[in-house]
């Protein structure tokens, strides 16, 4: 029998290297790859696209200028009851001028963008939200559209900084979920002028919708305002019609559209 | 008049602020550390050359070395999506991976790495909510701050 110290060091060494490599190159591996186990109970609020996200699946879809300028509907600048009801409006003003970038229509831009700084004043954000509008009417005026689409996206980015610094968590979601709601209003319009399941594939957005709902439930103040009941009692009806399951039939888009117009006429127009 | 006992209480609260101050900014350089680690991945993407449109806001953390973290976030098909990860922790070993609801993980293109970045391509085949997993394991075991940038096109 040999002993240990027979063996020599020529063959204990790489056998010991193994031996100790092995649980290492383990470690390596494991730093290497994140599991699903690892995060799927870290429960986290949905990152929302911001609506360049989705104009520019739509630009893939080849809609006619004039299909867009058909859906447009330059709001003017109203008098609303509270900041809610402002914030609201604004998501709807800055998904409207959105639409306005896809239809090339000059004039409505310049007015979308008046819009939006009179309201912007309201909410006490002209200062913040004044560079965004002089560059969208500069931009429009230069033809320019797909700068104008980024100023629109960095409007509604700053709004939100903004309202988020001042702690209003709240009007943040009202504008997003002001913007939301035209939009499906105007995706679902123009899907159903020309209707593919490949298309109504975009409306799928249930945990989006779950998000939105959870997050305007929790708001205690929400909860005493018509205008806010209505748009939950709204999120609560469009939740089984955009599901992730199956496909989303043309009816089932003229339901969507039916539902976001008429939250768009109740709750986005003062 | 101020008595021994209040000059201690101030002296500590001072020096509670102070470090509160400097903890502070720390956290902030970390943050712009990570998030430029991040862009630096970004950079050739969106490009006039990648042609991707970069989010003009990002996602900042700090996470213990080797826990997985996730952000959950919408996506729309037809879209083509990079991620960025970045921190400041140097010399740390970094992963990422993208998956659905149910845990599945198929739909993941390239993946990039620098010295402080990790970032993944992703092109999904169905709209919803996906998970963008990342982890971070320093080489001194102590916790990693990072940002998150994403861009599409």
């Amino acid at each position: 029998m040999k002993s240990l110290h027979s063996l020599s060091r020529s063959k204990v060494l790489p056998a010991l290297g193994i031996l100790l490599a092995a649980p290492i190159a383990a470690m390596a591996d494991e730093a290497d790859v994140v599991r699903f186990s690892e995060i799927a109970k870290k429960h986290k609020k949905v990152v929302v696209p911001i609506p360049s996200e989705i104009f520019n699946v739509l630009d893939k879809f080849d809609v006619a200028r004039n299909d867009w300028r058909d859906e447009l509907k330059v709001p003017e600048r109203e008098t609303c009851r509270d900041r809610n009801q402002y914030a609201l409006f604004l998501g709807r003003v800055v998904a409207e001028g959105f639409l306005a970038v896809e239809a090339q229509d000059r004039e409505a831009i310049r007015s979308i963008g008046r819009t939006v700084l009179s309201v912007a004043e309201e909410l006490g954000l002209r200062s913040a939200v004044i560079k965004h509008t002089k560059a969208i009417i500069d931009e429009a005026n230069d033809g320019d559209w797909s700068a104008v689409r980024e100023e629109f996206d960095a409007t509604r980015q700053t709004v939100r900084d903004e309202m988020e610094k001042r702690r209003d968590q709240d009007l943040a979601q009202c504008v997003s979920v002001g913007g939301w709601i035209r939009g499906t209003e105007i995706i679902t319009a123009l899907i159903n002028r020309d209707y593919s399941a490949k298309k109504s594939e975009i409306l799928h957005q249930p945990q989006l919708l779950d998000h939105f709902t959870t997050t305007f439930k929790e708001v205690r103040s929400f909860q005493k305002s018509p205008r806010m009941k209505k748009i939950i009692a709204g999120l609560d009806k469009l939740q089984p019609l955009m599901t992730d399951e199956g496909v989303i039939s043309k009816q089932r888009v003229a339901d969507i559209q039916s539902i976001s117009a008429q939250l768009r006429k109740e709750t986005l127009t003062p | 008049m101020t008595t021994a006992r209040s000059h201690s209480s101030l002296y500590r609260l001072g020096t509670y602020l102070l470090a509160c101050v400097f903890m502070f900014s720390q956290a902030q350089a970390f943050v712009v550390d990570a998030l430029s680690f991040a862009l630096e991945g970004a950079e050739k993407h969106v490009s006039e050359k990648g042609g991707y449109t970069l989010r003009k806001d990002f996602w900042q953390g700090s996470s213990a070395s080797g826990e997985g973290y996730a952000i959950k976030h919408h996506l729309v098909k037809g879209n083509s999506y990079w991620f960025w990860v970045g921190t400041e922790s140097d010399d740390s070993t970094m992963a990422i991976a993208v998956y659905n609801k149910k845990g599945t993980k198929s739909f993941e293109g390239k993946v990039e790495k620098g010295s402080n970045w990790i970032g993944a391509q992703v092109s999904v085949p169905k709209s919803g909510t996906y998970y963008i997993a990342f982890k971070i394991t320093t080489k001194d075991k102590q916790e990693a701050h990072w940002a998150v940038a994403y861009a599409f096109k």
